[in-house]
């Protein structure tokens, strides 16, 4: 009866965007064209190892993996260690493990073990009011997102904001402090473009802001990925247009639209509609993941469906204003749709925990309500 | 209770918090959804056309020029093929470039270094920056014509003080390039004689051998020539002359590699352009516009008169690569094509190729094997260091001054077309150009190697030649600039993809032009000939057409600013004159100012030394002979003021008596009871001029008629005529036979101002060519045409749209033969030309007219000076062609101009072959 209990519970609003999604990726990447097409059945792939893994991850209650997140955060520092300083330097930056010609990036990881953390540290219930409490919700961020950004990959470090912001919004921050925080981050955010940034990563956000300032020589050079991205998406109109039917000077020239880019190739392929229906879909799906953690009793598993919920908006947020020119170009793959294992894996893992609080909404590792 | 209701609400708050949550997500969705439109819909446009930009490299192909031809055939103007030459410093790939030839500016002590002339392009096939910038540098040492132990002293005159030798620079300040240079060209002169050697026998061998040319000889003279300076300078104790001495076996190779680039472009031309195209000149209008955009898109565009021709080395071997590889369209199958031969491309090129060539020549290699030969020639040719070739841009100082500023500002500098004149014929190829940082554009360019062989009053006719428009900017070419300009075209390449014309280039239309410029240089050599103190000029028209066939000025349009400069000189020998003729009145005065002028050393060309000895030479420089004097320095002044006097006037006088034969035809035509039976007396006691109380009537008869007022020019006559008819009627007259219409090509119609001018202009005076009525030469034989055919005959120099022969008769058959017959008595005894020899024989019609014209002397005084005119045609039965012969400025009667227009007219008949003469 208790599995038939949990069944009921399936939250059908998470899987079916979640489906619809995941069914996308491989589709865009094999529309992506050029050598990138032919990476879709590994995404295939990935998506049928993912779902292996996730099941294991939905079925076991949360609370029980919750005590492990700790654990799980130290794993992924070590990892995130031992990734700049062993992992081999792929286009200027240490970001992957390769073994056995898979390439598995620990920050992916480090996200949900962070997320993870976090719900653990809070499982209490709000209590942030207390001195330093707070404080440690930052310090799980922070410092995995300092090892993030010296790989460098500005893009993942910034997803540790909002996942902290997430974490401290529901577990009961005062208002006034975490106006207080987003000032200070702005603060932050500005010193580090002022000073914290590579010159190719200031040019790259100068570019982004000033791009229609730029001559097309220089959209062509400084801010070609941007202006390549553009242009397709400009290209496909209402309801897309075919690779061979671009504007002259585009054709082959996307690099990462099989990852970073997929939104790109949407619009270009599926026009306007296909944008919208993909927006459309992220959103439903974020929505459905932030009405679990609504509906959850438990602190811990709010905390973890709204850190998740917040990871996978401001994921596709970000990946759909890079693609069209609203954020810095930034590597930023749009979630279950981009390929990537490393991505595709940790996001189905997230999916699996949040069906998890799902079927588990009462479950509390408040001593004070199981007792 | 208590602690319940607090969880509760907690709760909601963290539930709240979190449809806040949501609402952002929602809010930035539709954020991103509005973008996603604003990019598909409203800057839709705009970034693909950014990325079409991007896509499609474009080719503008150049629109050809019309060509401007010459009633005989003769090409006036054509298009060459040019490079428009920039330079921007953004190409050069090291900076230091411009500074280390700022310091072979200081280096060398000119400051002309940076001019491209001075940078010449002596390179060596550079491999990369370095032995470009070397190249670069080499050329600019040799260009400033130092020796190297010179330059090498110079070097050191860099680093050091040249009185106390005091180091003022360290060596390290100097740019390295610059030391290597410094050290390499003061160890290098016995290397470059042993080059120049080398490079005689191998020149000898080589080309010889395929041009037909015994080895033999050629080598043994190059070398003989070679050994025999080598000789010379070690005679003479030259060591350091040797370089000298390989200098000028450079110059004499320099002089045998020119006649044998002229063979070789010759075989070029036939073994390529005829193989790959069928046809010897290949153009857009051969060829077609794909296979012109491919020809442009391989060759970069070497293209002369219209169609490609060869004209450099290393265009042969692009040309002949791009064949082999099948990239041009051609009429053969490219795969019959093969691979270079493998001999040819052994090291030992020379042997190889000479075997190979000899076969070609003797007609043993098939056709597609003998691509493949040239190719591999050709591609060996331009590996070989030895082969450099100068390159000089010239330019003005100014340009040059802007070129060296925009230089060091680290701005461009655009050469203007121009220098692809300059560079075409003198340059093998563009890449060397293009490694030193300047950028080439395929454009046309004005011939002005064939402007400068026309007769200068033709070549004015056509236009001053613009600097930077590099066509006339004036003249015919500006005013026919919409026919002979063309449209340019636009090809596009995909990235990746085939070339495609998108606009083919409309290319100007010819234009023939009615006029001769070998009539011109007669006619020029007619005026010169009569070598007239005053400007001179004639124009001939012919009747039938109104063509303008031949026309020439005296003194010959010059340029302006010879002209100017000329100006400013006699202005100064003027004021010497005037100055030393009012200060030294005694010729011991004079004397002694000349023993003091002489005793300082003063220039024997100082305008005061001048002036005295002038006095001295003549102390009746006087009165009159002074006058004279000045007048003509102020003629001469005005000879030199670029005015074609055939087509232009600076305003002096008006056309004289010529217009009484319209004044009588106006008269005969209007309804003021004039007719052919009409006599006026025109004794002395029936003077009507109120301007000229003490005129006397050369005829003195009491009866004049039409026919004898034009054979003496009877004024008195005129002025009763014009009385009767008012200013009105003449006017009417001159609109009638043409006078105001525009000549086609060279000239515009009078203003209604100028109309309006005449209108208000006394009718007495107007009646006799005076007031404010002005005339050219070549509108003069314009309106004699027009008397000699019957119908107005406007001269054309470019053929109009519209018929310039008239079709109502401008008087009646009767009236107009009494005209010819007055004119024609004009030449016989009696006649105002009654003394010009051999006039009467040759049935010539005309008209004398002799306008004063009373030019303000300096001081106030009026001086006097005429327009002498003779106006007419020939032959008086069926006229062929209408003269105008003008001396300007004189004091000498119409006919005086006379002989000019027999010898004119005698010039014409004689090049178009007429018997009536």
């Amino acid at each position: 009866m208790k599995a038939l209990d949990k069944v009921r519970r399936f939250d059908l609003g998470v899987a079916l965007p979640a489906l619809l999604l995941l069914a996308t990726g491989p589709l865009l990447i094999a529309l992506s064209g050029g050598e990138d097409a032919a990476l879709a059945p590994r995404q295939v792939m990935w998506i049928v190892v993912s779902c292996i893994v996730g099941i294991p991850v939905a079925l076991i209650s949360y609370t029980r993996l919750l005590p492990l997140a700790p654990l799980l955060w130290v794993i992924g520092i070590g990892s995130l260690v031992a990734v700049r300083l062993f992992a081999p330097a792929i286009n200027g930056a240490r970001r992957w493990f390769v073994l056995g010609g898979v390439s598995i990036q620990p920050s992916e990881f480090m996200k949900l073990a962070a997320i993870l953390t976090l719900a653990w540290w809070l499982r209490r219930g709000p209590r942030l009011e207390e001195a330093g409490r707070w404080f440690v919700v930052l310090a799980i961020c922070a410092l995995p997102a300092g090892l993030v950004l010296v790989q460098p990959d500005l893009g993942t470090t910034l997803l540790f904001v909002p996942i902290a912001f997430g974490a401290l919004l529901v577990g009961g921050l005062a208002r006034g402090r975490l106006v207080a925080l987003v000032f200070a981050l702005a603060v932050c955010v500005w010193g580090g473009l002022e000073h914290g940034l590579a010159d190719y990563q200031r040019e790259r956000i100068l570019s982004t802001f000033r791009w229609e300032e730029l001559t097309p020589a220089q959209r062509w050079n400084t801010a070609y990925q941007l202006t390549q991205s553009l242009a397709r998406i400009s290209a496909g109109g209402v309801s897309g247009v075919a690779e061979e039917e671009l504007p002259p000077g585009l054709e082959g020239g996307l690099p990462h639209r099989h990852n970073d880019f997929i939104f790109t190739v949407m619009t270009q392929r599926a026009g306007f509609l296909g944008g919208v229906i993909l927006i459309a879909l992220q959103l439903w799906l974020v929505v459905a993941i932030l009405r679990v953690a609504q509906r959850t009793r438990d602190p811990g598993g709010r905390v973890l469906c709204t850190g998740i919920g917040v990871a996978f908006g401001a994921q596709s947020a970000i990946h759909f204003a890079v693609t069209m020119g609203v954020a810095p170009t930034t590597g930023m793959p749009l979630p279950l749709v981009s390929y990537g294992g490393s991505s595709l894996l940790v996001a189905c893992a997230s999916l699996a925990l949040v069906q998890n609080v799902a079927m588990h909404p009462h479950r509390s590792l408040d001593p004070r309500r199981t007792r | 209770m208590v602690r319940r209701t607090t969880t509760h609400g907690r709760a909601e708050g963290t539930s709240r918090r979190l449809g806040g949550l949501t609402i952002l997500l929602a809010v930035v969705s539709l954020l991103l959804v509005g973008r996603l439109a604003s990019l598909q819909f409203v800057v839709r446009d705009e970034v693909l056309a950014l990325a079409e930009r991007r896509g499609v490299s474009r080719l503008e192909l150049p629109a050809i020029r019309g060509a401007v031809r010459d009633a005989d055939g003769r090409v006036l103007a054509r298009d060459l093929a040019s490079f428009r030459v920039a330079l921007a410093p953004s190409r050069f790939r090291e900076r230091s470039l411009l500074f280390a030839l700022a310091d072979l500016e200081v280096l060398t002590g000119r400051a002309d270094v940076l001019e491209p002339r001075a940078m010449a392009v002596r390179w060596t096939e550079p491999e990369g920056r370095g032995a470009r910038l070397e190249a670069l540098l080499a050329i600019a040492a040799s260009e400033v014509a130092l020796a190297p132990d010179e330059l090498a002293a110079r070097g050191a005159g860099l680093l050091r003080d040249g009185g106390s030798g005091r180091l003022v620079r360290r060596p390290t300040e100097l740019s390295w390039r610059m030391r290597q240079l410094l050290g390499r060209l003061a160890g290098d002169r016995r290397a470059l004689a042993a080059r120049r050697l080398r490079e005689a026998r191998g020149l000898g061998t080589s080309l010889g051998v395929w041009l037909g040319v015994d080895a033999a000889v050629l080598e043994s003279r190059l070398e003989a020539e070679t050994r025999a300076l080598v000789r010379l300078g070690e005679a003479v104790g030259l060591d350091g002359g040797l370089a000298g001495v390989a200098e000028k076996v450079g110059e004499s190779l320099d002089r045998e590699w020119a006649w044998i680039g002229e063979r070789l472009q010759d075989e070029l031309h036939r073994a390529f352009y005829i193989d790959a195209f069928g046809t010897e000149r290949p153009g857009p209008d051969t060829i077609g516009s794909e296979a012109w955009a491919a020809l442009v898109r391989e060759v970069g565009l070497t293209v002369r008169g219209g169609a490609a021709t060869t004209r450099r080395v290393r265009d042969g071997a692009r040309i002949a690569s791009a064949l082999v590889a099948g990239r041009l369209p051609a009429p053969h199958d490219p795969a019959d094509a093969t691979e270079p031969d493998a001999e040819a491309e052994a090291p030992s090129w020379r042997a190889g190729t000479r075997r190979a060539l000899g076969a070609l020549r003797r007609g043993r290699v098939p056709d597609a094997q003998r691509q493949a030969v040239l190719t591999a020639w050709f591609q060996q040719r331009q590996r070989d260091d030895d082969h450099a070739e100068k390159a000089s841009l010239f330019l003005s100082d100014r340009r040059r001054q802007d070129l060296v500023a925009g230089l060091r500002a680290g701005r461009g500098f655009d050469f203007g077309q121009g220098a692809g004149t300059v560079l075409g014929p003198t340059i093998w190829g563009t890449g060397g150009l293009e490694e030193l940082g300047f950028t080439l554009t395929p454009c046309f360019d004005r011939d002005s190697v064939l402007s400068e062989e026309l007769p200068a009053t033709l070549r004015q006719m056509l236009g001053t030649v613009g600097q930077r428009e590099r066509r006339g900017i004036n003249g015919l070419e500006a005013r026919m600039n919409e026919v002979l300009a063309g449209e340019d075209g636009e090809a596009g390449r995909v990235t990746g993809g085939a070339l495609a014309v998108r606009r083919p280039a409309r290319h100007g239309k010819d234009l023939e032009l009615g006029i001769s410029a070998e009539l011109c240089a007669a006619f020029e050599e007619i005026l010169r000939e009569a070598n007239h103190v005053t400007p001179a000029a004639i124009a001939v028209v012919d009747v039938r057409s109104g063509a303008i066939v031949g026309a020439a000025s005296w003194p010959v349009p010059v340029d302006l600013d010879q002209a100017r400069k000329e100006r400013s000189d006699m202005e100064q020998r003027e004021r010497a004159l005037l100055k030393v003729r009012a200060r030294y009145l005694d010729a011991g005065d004079r004397a002694q100012r000349i023993a003091f002028l002489e005793a300082q050393g003063t220039p024997e060309d100082d305008h005061e030394l001048m002036a005295l000895r002038a006095l001295e030479l003549n102390p009746t420089l006087n009165g009159d002979v002074l006058r004279r004097q000045l007048w003509a320095l102020r003629y001469r002044k005005t000879q030199h003021g670029g005015w074609n006097r055939a087509y232009q006037n600076p305003g002096y006088g008006g056309p004289g008596s010529v217009f009484k034969a319209l004044t009588i035809l106006a008269g005969l035509e209007s309804d003021a009871g004039l007719d052919l039976q009409t006599v006026f007396d025109c004794g002395p006691e029936t003077r009507k001029s109120p301007r000229r109380p003490r005129h006397t009537c050369k005829a003195h008869g009491p009866a004049i008629g039409v026919r004898r007022a034009l054979q003496v020019s009877c004024n008195e006559y005129c002025y009763r005529v014009g009385d009767v008819l008012g200013s009105a009627r003449l006017v009417q007259m001159y609109e009638r036979v043409g006078f105001f219409e525009p000549i086609h090509g060279l000239l515009p119609g009078t203003t209604a101002a100028m109309q309006r001018l005449l209108l208000r202009t006394d009718p007495k005076n107007l009646a006799i060519g005076g007031g404010d009525i002005s005339c050219v030469p070549v509108r003069a034989a314009g309106i004699a045409a027009t008397i000699a055919r019957g119908v107005r005959v406007v001269p054309w120099l470019a053929v109009p749209e519209d018929s310039p022969i008239g079709r109502a008769p401008i008087t009646t058959p009767d009236r107009l033969r009494a005209i010819h017959e007055g004119m024609r008595q004009v030449c016989e005894p009696g006649g105002t030309a009654q003394n010009v020899g051999g006039l009467m024989k040759l049935r010539i019609a005309a008209k004398t007219g002799t306008s004063d014209y009373r030019p303000r002397l300096p001081g106030g005084a009026k001086g006097k000076a005429n327009e002498a005119w003779f106006v007419g045609f020939a032959p008086v039965e069926a006229p062929r062609y209408a003269f105008a012969a003008l001396i300007s400025r004189s004091q000498l009667n119409g006919a005086r101009a006379a002989p000019m227009a027999r010898d004119a007219l005698e010039a014409t008949a004689k090049h178009f072959g007429e018997v009536w003469w």
